[in-house]
């Protein structure tokens, strides 16, 4: 769970800054292993958390709205579970 | 703990709810995120919810007497089982074997008769009682230590709630009290409880309000 939220909050962070997070910034600041990577964000893209724009240079992932709501919500809960000492 | 059904009950019920409560919304986070350690959390805190429960009925009296004791040990325990998956939430190790306890289902019925006999009943209810009293006071330690790392405000509610139900337990295991200061402990009990559903009141307005 903690995977899904490090790289919608990374993919929000870097959509705020311009055109969208490349896979290398996903990798770098997400911390995640490229074919773990690959895996997760297919899935959210399939789950219409991302949207991916593929291009020449590599692919450019963006946060949907529905991911942003996904997002807040997780960041909610990581709170509530954080406040018992644990984490999601 | 041997009440009429009046406040000592209302106390009980107090006490589940909050219990039940936060399970609750950890299986709704459960259930939207998939996230096991939300998982753990609804469980454990049902059972923790179940547990007092049973005590509560147990203590009440059901007018059977042998039913009443075993009623009242057996809801230790599963408070204690509750302790022991939150406990094993912050060891972080749990995968599937929780499944397997239901295996021993089978003790159960021996466990019944030995545990309605006074002197057994004590001794078994003590056991349960110190397992809570070293999970509770593991979880104290755990949720102390993961506020001193992150510096988290909110993390305080859970360690003052967790603080008073291991005073509380501590009290009723070692110390022999008048029924008067006995009826004190399960107030402080449930403080305890009440604070310890803090977390859940400020998610909730976090969910009505919008802010994150």
């Amino acid at each position: 769970m903690m995977i899904v939220s490090d790289i919608l909050k990374v993919v929000k962070e870097e959509c705020s800054k311009g055109e969208g997070a490349r896979v290398t910034m996903i990798l770098r600041k997400a911390n995640l292993p490229y074919n773990r990577l690959t895996e997760i964000t297919e899935r959210m893209v399939k789950n219409g958390l991302l949207e991916v724009d593929l291009q020449e240079k590599g692919s450019i992932y963006r946060i949907t709205p529905k991911g942003e709501e996904v997002l807040e919500s997780l960041i909610k809960f990581e709170e509530f579970a954080k406040a018992f000492g644990l984490r999601l | 703990m041997s009440y009429p059904l009046g406040a000592g009950f209302i106390i009980v019920i107090v006490q589940f709810a909050v219990a039940v409560s936060i399970a609750s919304v950890s299986m709704i986070g459960y259930r939207m995120f998939g996230s096991r350690t939300l998982f753990r959390m609804a469980l454990s805190f049902y059972l923790v919810g179940v547990g007092l429960l049973a005590q509560g009925v147990g203590s009440t009296g059901l007018g059977v007497n042998t039913l009443d004791i075993f009623l009242f040990t057996l809801g230790l325990y599963v408070e204690a089982s509750g302790y022991f998956v939150l406990a094993i939430s912050h060891v972080y190790t749990v995968r599937s074997e929780i499944g397997s306890t239901i295996e021993y289902g089978g003790y159960i019925i021996p466990l019944m008769i030995l545990a309605s006999q006074p002197s057994f009943a004590f001794l078994v209810q003590g056991v349960a009682r110190s397992i809570s009293f070293f999970l509770l006071l593991y979880i104290l330690g755990e949720s102390l230590i993961f506020f001193a790392k992150n510096r988290n405000g909110e993390a305080l509610l859970p360690i003052a709630g967790f603080f008073l139900l291991v005073v509380a337990v501590f009290v009723r295991l070692f110390l022999v009290l008048p029924t008067e200061t006995s009826d004190l402990v399960d107030i402080l009990k449930l403080v305890g409880f009440l604070i310890l559903s803090g977390p859940l009141f400020v998610l909730l307005a976090r969910l009505r309000g919008g802010a994150p």
